[in-house]
């Protein structure tokens, strides 16, 4: 899969992709994307299953699009593709990939099918539906994202960070440079302390992984109800003890009205000298001023950043000159198989939706904005 | 005023009168040796530290010596002649590392045809080898070097980041450190795949697939990871050379984390600097320091540690409490903690 060159693809407004039902053999293709066959679904059913996707016609998960017998997919990133379309407007399930610019075109696909009952949005955040979401999902209908489909990739990536400065790369990648036989005294994970700010399934994912190098879990939950994997759990109102007592913080707090900024001058004050800071989730929740100010001041030791207010991070941030940070671009979990993990997700949902079962990654409360 | 007892480093303010039933172990070590500072009080035990033989010779209790406790940089010439006084007596010889590569000749003169347990610091630092191990495999898998570039420039680089997951750790050796690795990898869902030489004695669950000698070259060639955790002996003497890394893919990564001259150091270089190899990880070399003329340094795709991977604050305690455990099995008739094998060497 080729992420660096993607030249607009000529594609038409409106495609429909029809397939023809059971002659083909089960199993895999063989030539890239999948043909799965989806139990609910009747081999007598006659006319396939529209599911309408929104989404801009370049976005590269469209390269991976499951081929599903009784499925047809139409694509559309504008009203235009969509309008008029009988079985668009007798659809039941819809999907959502971002980004887009706006959710115009959704909300009139959406609100032009009386029978629309499942929105399936691509990724995990939801951010970008907070509108749609009070306008335009009613009682009755679900929404369902890609929650806990990045999670290995992301907690590869916390314990990664908190690796990376625990032996501190920097100093042996100075050392070969200059060719010095350092034989300094190694820190080690094990009995360090790991606070999650947020506790969901990338958090949960990480605090295995942290588990299985003997280090101590803490963990800031809204409703901070004890969890197996945390040895102790922390209101918002406790975070500054939380944030005192841990080593490395990972905040993987989704984007919402509440959590903007959650990070703040405080909350790196209330941190030890010697932590480090991993941010993935969303940028929004962290102050990017106080973070610069709490590096440079040494009120923190280093910080791994996957996630920023805006990206492209500005070449203009002060953060690309802290000498104690990791930046990357917001593809920790930009794993090879990114697009597979997401429709995996979408199929596996739409397998209970077709059976009768309850949807598996249901947003519950869509208005808290995640 | 009674002769001073239990010399040891320290200063005391008083000396203390040796309960003439307490064992004796002497311990070789220079006086001012970090291992010292922690070491426990051991009911019934006196120690007496010493570096030369001339300085044991001066120690009134000698010939009464209980075992010898050996504690790098400490001077292993001195064994020969000191054992040759205490042998009558003499039960045990613990070294406070895993490594006993250096007591190679001592051992095979002394204590080979005898039933004289040698032990030795094993499982004390394997946790700390298997965080370090890990270490390496995330740093190039995630491309660490990568990156920090990016970040040095002020680069935006969306790259395919790929994962450990379902990826294969080699394990080349499989005592205690290499059980500590494959726990971690499995930890992270990969797959492992180990070489030992009695394959037959299985891995306990820990590998998916284990091979003897004969089948070596599969580890190598399977790997997407290659982690040599061989100790130093004379059948393990560039283990790990131009066929080894020939053998290997050109995405995997090669880590040495046992004994330095179990890698041919040359065909290493060779293969890193025509990148027929990812990279490699080497916290162990023939020549310790590294000396400077070694083209090692020079590498890009190497990541060097000196010989500390797992020089952790809780090293010498560490250390200690193995000691103390295999003290305890002795004076209790009981199978003693860490035993070598002499014969092999580790």
């Amino acid at each position: 899969m080729s992420m660096a060159s993607r030249a607009p693809r000529a594609i038409l407004r409106a495609t429909c992709l029809r397939f023809a039902s059971s002659s083909r053999s089960r199993g895999r293709s063989s030539l890239g994307g999948h043909l799965w066959t989806c139990r609910g679904l009747s081999s007598a059913s006659s006319s396939p299953i529209t599911v309408p996707v929104i989404t801009d016609l370049t976005n590269p998960a469209l390269e991976h699009l499951p081929k599903i017998e009784g499925v047809e997919f139409i694509i559309g990133e504008d009203r235009g593709a969509f309008e008029g379309n009988s079985k668009v407007e007798s659809a039941e399930m819809f999907i959502f990939i971002p980004p887009m610019q706006s959710t115009q075109t959704l909300k009139h696909a959406w609100e032009s099918a009386p029978n629309a009952k499942w929105l399936h949005s691509f990724y995990t955040g939801i951010d970008m539906l907070s509108g749609f979401c009070s306008e335009s999902l009613h009682p009755g209908q679900t929404l369902t994202n890609a929650k806990g489909a990045y999670s290995a990739s992301l907690a590869e990536w916390t314990i990664t960070s908190c690796l990376y400065f625990n032996k501190q790369i920097t100093r042996c990648q100075r050392n070969r440079v200059e060719k010095r036989w350092d034989k300094f005294e190694m820190k080690t994970l094990y009995n360090k302390t790991i606070g999650f700010v947020g506790f969901g399934d990338i958090a949960q994912a990480s605090a295995k992984l942290a588990k299985s190098f003997g280090m101590r879990v803490l963990a800031l939950k809204r409703n901070p109800e004890p969890h197996y994997l945390a040895d102790h759990m922390y209101s918002v109102e406790q975070r500054h003890e939380m944030l005192a007592e841990s080593d490395f913080v990972m905040c993987s707090l989704p984007g919402t009205a509440e959590t903007a900024s959650f990070m703040g001058e405080e909350e790196f004050n209330a941190m030890s000298e010697s932590s480090v800071f991993i941010s993935m989730g969303r940028g929004i929740a962290v102050d990017e001023d106080a973070l610069v100010k709490a590096l440079r001041s040494g009120s923190i030791a280093g910080a791994a950043l996957d996630v920023f207010r805006v990206e492209p991070l500005p070449s203009t941030s002060p953060l690309w000159d802290c000498d104690n940070v990791l930046l990357t671009a917001h593809n920790a979990d930009y794993a090879e198989d990114y697009f597979n993990l997401a429709w995996k997700v979408w199929r596996d949902n739409f397998e209970a939706y077709t059976s009768g079962q309850p949807l598996l990654s249901t947003v519950k409360d869509p208005s808290q904005g995640y | 005023p009674p002769p001073p007892h239990a010399e040891d480093g320290h200063a005391r303010a008083h000396t203390t009168c040796a309960r003439m039933d307490a064992a004796v172990v002497l311990v070789v070590s220079p006086k001012d040796s970090k291992q010292l500072l922690c070491r426990p009080e051991v009911k019934g035990v006196e120690f007496f530290v010493a570096n030369d033989i001339e300085e044991f010779k001066s120690y009134g209790r000698l010939k009464e010596a209980l075992g010898v406790l050996i504690i790098p940089p400490g001077n292993v010439n001195v064994l020969d002649q000191l054992w040759e006084l205490i042998k009558d007596k003499a039960k045990w010889v613990h070294s406070f590392f895993a490594g006993v590569d250096s007591l190679a000749a001592f051992t095979k003169k002394h204590l080979l045809n005898n039933s004289i347990p040698l032990t030795n610091g094993r499982g004390a630092f394997s946790s700390s080898l298997a965080e370090y191990a890990m270490t390496t495999i995330l740093h190039f898998n995630k491309q660490i070097p990568r990156i920090m570039a990016n970040t040095q420039d002020a680069k935006w680089d969306k790259f395919v980041m790929d994962t450990v997951k379902g990826k294969t750790m080699g394990l080349v050796g499989f005592g205690d450190i290499a059980r500590a690795c494959a726990r971690l990898a499995k930890a992270f869902g990969m797959k492992v795949i180990a070489l030992r030489r009695s394959p037959e004695k299985g891995t306990q669950g820990l590998a998916d697939k284990v091979v003897g000698f004969a089948s070596r070259m599969e580890v190598f060639s399977s790997a997407d990871f290659v982690v040599s955790v061989l100790p130093g002996t004379e059948e393990t003497k560039n283990f790990c050379g131009e066929k080894e890394f020939s053998a290997m893919k050109s995405s995997a990564v090669f880590i040495n984390i046992g004994r330095g001259v179990t890698v041919d150091e040359d065909a290493l270089h060779k293969v890193l600097k025509e990148k027929k190899i990812l990279g490699a990880a080497l916290d162990v070399f023939w020549k310790e320091p590294l000396p400077k003329e070694s083209p090692l340094w020079g590498l890009e795709n190497i990541l060097i540690t000196a010989h500390n991977a797992d020089f952790t604050t809780d090293y010498a305690e560490l250390g200690w409490k193995v000691w103390v455990e295999n003290y305890n099995a002795l004076v209790e008739g009981k199978p003693m903690a860490t035993p070598v094998q002499k014969a092999a060497g580790y």
